[in-house]
């Protein structure tokens, strides 16, 4: 019994399982067809290229590590085929093409990775090779787009075919692969490589200034932590020089990128129902959060965490990126719910905490209901290695076909994006030129940095009054700015053209190398920190740390200065990032409140202690975008997806660049975009280095060729940064190209053609076939069957066109043939068999013919040539034509066929008569009665003259005797007989004479009819004129009897008009 | 006196006859078609004799035949009275107006025929003849009399119902066309004598028979009326004679007309009212004829043994013959247009059967177990083999034109199409009793 019942459990659990996946069937993609074919073999393996750090270098190697080291969060980046990116790529297209049906259609993370993700037998292949090789496997993602595991170190050296060595970096201890790893050939159509094995993990973008304190009674600010390194700064204090400090508020930013009127308008676009996400590393003290709202009077918003491996607790390397975030996020989007999800980053760990972090957001956006996630971390492509940009493109590319707009810090490295922007002492680039590929990715939205730019005007005049700023802080906002303040590329360092002014400089390299002699290190700006930007172009990294590809530039990244260098360039879009300057110099700084990990608890609260932190860096200006974009996303009423395409577009739409410089644009413009136009992210370099450029024999310092901030796109400030007002006005204003496409029919066999679509927009216009029988190739169609064909054209947002698409349908008709018939005649007998000589089309090519006969206005019947057709009448008969090639078309031709009901008698001598319908006999034997001569009367009744010859029988159409023996009349060995048009019939007699049998009895005399020379009369005819003609056999004479008859039809035209024995 | 008087106008027309001899318009083509248009009538003469004798007095009547059914009201020409003179003659001088192409035949009723008395009229007296188409009778010269009474009676009979009704359906032009065409084999209307100008060589008319019902008409006509009214007991007595479902008829028209429709009508009582020797018309039968039907022999054209006839739609005679292996085609008014040997194309070989086909050309069966199709010109268009045939015997043509054949060798039907094409098999189509058919029809 208990065996029964556990028998039937399994038996019912099945037909669940088979449901479940017929309903997957139903989505309308089948499932994924598996692409792992080959046994995995551990001893064929595939070498993955560029997948060794760069620090992973003989002069840091400290050896291996211990074979039993745990290793955690390493992911193996699985890879979609050719077929799946190409169907991605077409309805992430279509999302963002309000043309189209999927625009904005959303994927679930589930149906992600039903869709594009590997099947579940490629997974099930790849989970259980690492469990093969001892490893645990730890998370597939729903997304199907990693496959996290960890395992000790002795494995993961088996199972990839290399060494874990421990490095020791700049004081900092590592692990990592000592060459690049190796996996079975088999699992390489679905693995892309593993993301990373070593603990090189990417830095927060954060540029902490001084932490300061603000005495409520005086204002007095002073620093709390008067630390050797970093600048001093307060949101409005005259330092010891006289030189002013501006720090920014939340209600300066919000003045300054136009966002009052926003929070102030009914109702008020302040983010409030949207849900942003933060992807950090560490949890936060949310005192200090609600401690920096009631400061700058903001609203307490909604904030809350999620810990998807546990609460990570404060990490002190990330504590302070993660409280800036959520401060900044919220103080640009009040009203939005902020929601910090964290997960650690333990030393043992390969994958960055923020990255896992960031997956749990795109993994869950149904539960974590954000569709706006920011992060602020940095490290480059190169460092990434190949699988570790793969593993991050093609998450955020996930998340993108999710609709959640994802922002990222372009970076704090200036155009050195492997250089490290954490050193504040003497730090040139020594690695060249380099962008952060956290953010490098097409489907991220790379926030750069600016710095305000209000010095200039009141440089060297001590005690000015900035027309930018108001001497008193706002009641209980603090707030200071006036309006918008000019903007120049953030550059904290000696490159920076102010500073070069500043310090009276010739240059930038001469700045550079003046200032690095300086050793007390307060005013050694000979280091790495500015706004990032640059090409990428290293998302493919050699063995030997050679990089090549970039992520190709995508389709929407147009317009005016923009390189046409075929790559992705970044940032996107910038907004204000610094965090004051060294001291005595004049600048600005964010504030955040942060009671973390060395200083004074941050105490607000406290009147006589009021406590700031002033930071900066793309870790602010990130969050801060992604507040705007709360403000976006509320306005429109849903996700939007990735930002740039419409970003870039709105760009495009502002024709009038010079009104939107940066440097003059003044306040109650209409622009969209600030453009920042000087200013530049180069950075100080060592000579000899890659990319360092030395102008000054003997300088031991040179300038690594960056970015100026130009008109338009630039890459250093991207887009430029934003009137936040105007953006979310313009957002859904992006108009939709206005298309046309048209292909005229075409017949099977036309030689491959080019298809052009026209528009309104000068996007480039691709063309994917949707449906029909012809295969397309870039414009260009080949024809390979017959019917419809679909073709979709689809242009690539740009010049201020959103995307748009268009379909068109034409027909490819089959080649013509042809029936031709000739059918031996057109007449046929009711009920008789067709036959072979009417059903005798022909066609124009091999294949079959079948025919069909309609009666009349009926309907057809298929025939052949045994069919009989019963019922009398015109029938049209169609030979239609079924070619055996299946690309040549059906043809048919008809002709007519009457059919008539028709009786024909045959009279035997020997005295009986025989009936036939057409060619078939009506009774199987012949009936008595006539014998001589035959004709048919106007009532179908056929009149014959017995054996003998001397009476007159006559039969009905049934071929019934109705009289058997008409006598009289001189009838006599009677040979023939006619019927005249009244209905009379005459007969010849043997004895040369003539008799006429009218209505039914004798009507000549006993005589008959005499004369004309008669003689031996053989057959007897009348005419039209009613004259009775006789042929003599006796005497080769014809004898006409003059007007005795009535005139009747000729017999034949008669019978064809149905007037037997009847006048013409 | 009466019989004397009959002489003298014998005289007379003997005459007449003479006088008329170089018009040279003696003979009425019918060959014209039928029109709408009117055009003025052209002058007109002749005389109109009664038993040889002038007919004065007499009232002069034109009509054009009927085309909207048999027998129906012919339409009367003259608009004015035309009457004929003391000598018979009357002039017709474009008092008339014609309608193009229409048949048209000319009839005098009453009048004196040479009695003493100035104002005697004969009421029941009316003699025709048939005309032709308006536009061929200029200038003719018409001479009137019991034989184109006769003559015009008996061809247009299946088209008369009185003198003032000839009439043929509008799709049977060509039947009545043909039937005025026949009066001029029979008599010369010029002359108002026998035969006519158009007849065969070699053609037999029966004169005697025609002779002798002039006579019989004569009989009345030669009268007048009775003082104070009535016809004459002559009249009388023919009218008796010659009566239709509707009674007896007044005037002598009506009689031949009956005559000619009930052929086998009084033939004793009629002949007996004749004199053989006082008749004006000789020879005269002295004995009755078994009918009163009117029958021409013709020979020639080839033919020979001949076994079948068949007519067309043109009114064409189309004539098997088994003794020459031929085929003779007469016209409608008996002229061979086959040579003196007859058709021979397509093997013809002792034909047994013959039919017309719709389109007017000839199905010959031949004993040589095919059939030869001809134009109707008698040449070859197809000569056809197979489709079991076997002695054939009969043929007939189907509504759909097709070609069908008894088969007397083998009791079978043979079947093909207009084109020759067989539609049977070489067996033919068997059963239904078959047994040895001679003859064929299809309804």
């Amino acid at each position: 019994m208990k065996n029964f019942q556990k028998a039937f459990c399994c038996a019912f659990f099945f037909p669940v399982l088979a449901m479940s996946g017929s309903v997957f069937a139903q989505t309308g993609r089948g499932p994924v067809p598996s692409r792992i074919v080959n046994s995995v073999d551990n001893d064929r393996v595939t070498r993955l290229e560029g997948n060794t750090h760069p620090f992973a270098r003989p002069e840091f190697d400290q050896g291996m590590v211990a074979a039993q080291m745990p290793m955690t969060h390493m992911l193996l980046v699985l890879q979609r085929s050719p077929e799946q990116e190409t169907a991605l790529d077409q309805l992430m297209a279509q999302q963002m093409d309000r043309s189209s049906a999927n625009y904005h259609h959303w994927l679930t993370p589930t149906q992600f990775g039903q869709q594009f993700g590997a099947s579940d037998a490629d997974v099930t292949q790849v989970t259980g090779w690492l469990q093969s090789q001892g490893l645990t496997v730890d998370k597939v993602s729903t997304g199907r787009v990693t496959i996290e595991f960890s395992g000790p170190a002795s494995q993961v050296q088996a199972a990839f075919h290399t060494e874990i060595h421990n490095y020791l970096v700049n004081g900092e201890a590592h692990f990592a692969n000592a060459s690049d790893p190796s996996i079975p050939e088999a699992l390489t159509p679905v693995v892309a490589g593993v993301a990373s094995l070593n603990n090189f993990f990417p830095k927060p973008q954060l540029r902490e200034g001084r932490r300061v304190h603000r005495d409520p009674r005086t204002g007095a600010i002073t620093p709390v932590d008067d630390g050797a390194t970093g600048p001093d700064a307060d949101f409005t204090r005259t330092n010891s020089s006289g030189y002013t400090i501006q720090d920014v508020t939340p209600y300066d930013f919000a003045t300054i990128y136009n966002l009052l009127p926003l929070w102030n308008s009914t109702p008020a676009i302040n983010g409030a129902g949207q849900t942003i996400a933060i992807a950090g590393e560490s949890a936060i003290n949310t005192a200090d959060v609600t401690a920096f709202q009631a400061a700058f009077g903001l609203p307490s918003n909604t904030l809350t965490s999620i810990y998807p491996n546990g609460n990570p607790g404060i990490d002190k390397n990330n504590v302070e990126e993660q409280e800036l975030d959520v401060e900044w996020a919220g103080a640009t989007a009040p009203g939005a719910t902020i929601v910090l999800v964290a997960e650690a980053t333990p030393s043992s760990g390969s994958t960055a905490g923020f990255q896992l972090a960031a997956q749990y957001v795109i993994d869950n956006v149904e539960t974590v209901k954000a569709t706006i996630l920011s992060e602020s971390y940095g490290n480059c492509e190169q460092s990434l290695g190949t699988t570790g940009n793969q593993a991050l493109n093609t998450l955020w590319q996930q998340g993108a076909a999710e609709g959640i707009s994802i922002f990222g810090s372009a970076g704090d490295e200036g155009s050195a994006g492997c250089d490290s922007s954490s050193v504040h002492s003497l730090n040139p680039s020594t690695k060249g030129l380099n962008v952060n590929g956290i953010s490098s990715s097409p489907y991220i939205t790379a926030v750069g940095g600016t710095d305000l730019n209000w010095q200039t005007a009141t440089l060297g005049s001590a005690g000015a009054t900035s027309p930018y700023w108001s001497t008193t802080n706002a009641s209980g906002t603090q707030a200071t700015a006036l309006g918008y303040i000019p903007e120049v590329a953030w550059n904290a360092t000696c490159t920076d053209p102010y500073m070069v002014t500043f310090f009276s400089a010739a240059s930038a390299e001469a700045n550079c190398n003046s200032l690095a002699k300086m050793t007390n290190g307060l005013s050694n700006l000979a280091y790495i920190t500015g706004g990032s930007g640059g090409v990428s172009a290293c998302t493919t990294v050699s063995s030997r740390g050679v990089c090549s590809g970039g992520y190709a530039k995508p389709s929407w990244q147009s317009g005016t200065g923009v390189p046409a260098d075929g790559k992705r360039d970044v940032p996107d879009v910038s907004l204000f990032a610094g965090s004051g300057l060294p001291d005595g110099i004049p600048g600005s700084s964010y504030l955040i409140c942060f009671s973390g990990t060395g200083g004074a608890p941050c105490t607000y609260s406290n009147s006589s202690d009021v406590t700031f932190q002033e930071v900066g860096g793309t870790s602010v200006s990130a969050p801060a975008m992604a507040g705007i974009m709360a403000l976006i996303q509320q306005k429109m009423g849903g996700p939007q997806g990735l930002a740039n395409p419409i970003l870039y577009q709105l760009a495009a739409a502002e024709t009038n660049l010079a009104a939107c410089n940066s440097s003059t644009v003044t306040n109650g413009n209409s622009c969209v975009f600030y453009d920042t136009t000087s200013g530049t992210n180069a950075m100080v370099c060592t000579s000899g280095d890659p990319n360092c450029t030395v102008n000054t024999a003997g300088d031991k310092y040179g300038v690594l060729s960056g970015y100026s901030a130009g008109t338009g796109y630039d890459l250093t400030t991207g887009l430029g940064s934003v009137n936040a007002f105007n953006l979310v006005k313009a957002w859904s204003a992006v108009p939709s190209p206005t298309m046309t496409f048209t292909i005229p029919n075409k017949t099977y066999g036309a030689a491959p053609f080019t298809v052009a679509a026209s528009s309104n927009s000068t996007g480039t216009i691709t063309y994917n076939l949707i449906s029909g029988p012809a295969t397309i190739s870039g414009a260009t169609v080949t024809i390979t069957g017959t019917g419809t064909v679909t073709i979709e054209a689809f242009q690539a947002p740009s010049g201020g066109f959103l995307a748009g698409s268009i379909t068109t349908s034409f027909t490819v008709s089959p080649v013509a043939t042809s029936v031709t018939w000739s059918p031996s005649t057109t007449t046929l007998f009711a009920g008789n068999a067709i036959g072979t000589g009417i059903l005798d089309a022909s066609g124009s090519v091999a294949g079959t013919i079948a025919y069909t006969a309609t009666l009349g206005s009926g309907t057809p019947t298929t025939i052949t040539s045994t069919s009989t057709l019963a019922q009398v009448g015109v029938y049209t008969l169609t030979a239609t034509l079924t070619p055996t090639n299946i690309n040549d078309a059906t043809s048919s031709t008809t002709i007519n066929l009457t059919v008539t009901s028709a009786y024909i008698w045959a009279v035997n001598p020997a005295g009986s008569i025989s009936e036939f319908y057409g060619n078939s006999p009506v009774t199987s034997s012949a009936v008595s009665g006539g014998g001589i001569g035959a004709a048919v009367d106007n009532g179908n009744n056929l009149w014959t003259i017995n054996a003998g010859g001397n009476s007159l029988a006559e039969f009905n159409s049934s071929n019934a005797l109705i009289k058997a023996g008409i006598t009289g009349g001189g009838i006599s060995g009677a040979t023939n007989l006619a019927i005249d048009g009244s209905g009379a019939i005459w007969l010849v007699n043997s004895n040369n004479s003539v008799s006429v049998v009218s209505n039914g009895s004798a009507f000549t005399p006993s005589t008959g009819y005499t004369g004309g020379n008669m003689s031996s009369p053989s057959a007897v005819a009348i005419d039209i004129s009613g004259n009775v003609w006789i042929s003599n056999s006796g005497n080769n004479s014809v004898t006409e009897i003059l007007g005795a008859a009535a005139p009747v039809v000729p017999t034949a035209t008669a019978v064809k008009n149905g007037t037997l024995g009847a006048r013409p | 006196m009466i019989l004397f008087s009959r002489q003298r106008m014998a005289l007379a027309a003997t005459a007449l006859t003479f006088a008329l001899t170089g018009c040279g318009a003696n003979m009425i083509s019918s060959s014209a078609t039928q029109g709408s248009a009117i055009s003025a009538g052209v002058p007109l003469e002749g005389t109109v004799f009664g038993g040889q004798q002038p007919v004065s007095n007499a009232t002069m009547h034109l009509y054009a035949v009927s085309t909207s059914g048999y027998g129906a009201a012919s339409t009367s020409l003259l608009t004015k009275t035309v009457t004929t003179t003391s000598t018979g003659s009357f002039s017709i001088a474009g008092d008339y107006t014609c309608p193009t192409g229409a048949l048209v035949y000319i009839v005098a009723t009453q009048g004196n025929p040479g009695t003493a008395s100035a104002t005697a009229n004969n009421s029941a007296l009316a003699m025709m003849a048939g005309l032709g188409t308006c536009s061929s009778i200029a200038g003719t010269k018409i001479s009137i009399n019991e034989l184109t009474t006769v003559a015009s009676v008996w061809a247009l009979s299946p088209f008369m119902t009185s003198y003032s009704a000839v009439g043929t359906s509008a799709t049977n032009v060509q039947g009545i066309t043909n039937a005025f065409a026949t009066i001029n084999n029979i008599v010369t209307v010029s002359t108002g004598t026998m035969p006519g100008p158009t007849l065969p060589t070699g053609a037999t008319l029966p004169t005697t028979l025609i002779n002798t019902i002039a006579d019989i008409l004569a009989t009345c006509i030669n009268t007048v009326d009775q003082t104070g009214g009535g016809f004459s007991s002559d009249c009388s007595s023919l009218f008796s004679y010659t009566p239709n479902t509707k009674g007896t008829p007044t005037d002598t028209i009506q009689a031949a007309i009956n005559l000619s429709q009930n052929p086998a009508e009084s033939l004793t009582s009629l002949t007996q009212l004749i004199s053989a020797i006082g008749a004006p018309y000789q020879p005269a039968l002295s004995s009755p004829p078994t009918s009163w039907t009117l029958a021409i022999n013709y020979v020639g054209g080839g033919l020979s043994n001949p076994k079948a006839i068949a007519t067309d739609a043109s009114g064409n005679v189309w004539v098997a013959n088994n003794g020459n292996n031929s085929v003779t085609k007469l016209s409608d008014i008996g002229a061979a247009s086959s040579g003196t040997n007859g058709f021979t194309a397509g093997n013809i070989s002792a034909p047994t059967a013959i039919a017309i086909d719709a389109a007017g050309t000839p199905w010959i069966a031949n004993s040589t177990n095919t059939l030869t199709h001809l134009t109707a010109t008698g040449t070859l268009t197809s000569f056809v083999t197979g489709g079991g045939l076997n002695a054939p015997s009969g043929i007939a043509i189907d509504s759909n034109g097709d070609i069908w054949v008894s088969n007397a060798g083998n009791s079978t039907l043979s079947e093909f199409t207009s084109g020759g094409t067989a539609l049977s098999t070489t067996t033919g189509y068997t059963g239904g009793g078959l047994n040895l058919p001679k003859a064929i029809a299809v309804e």
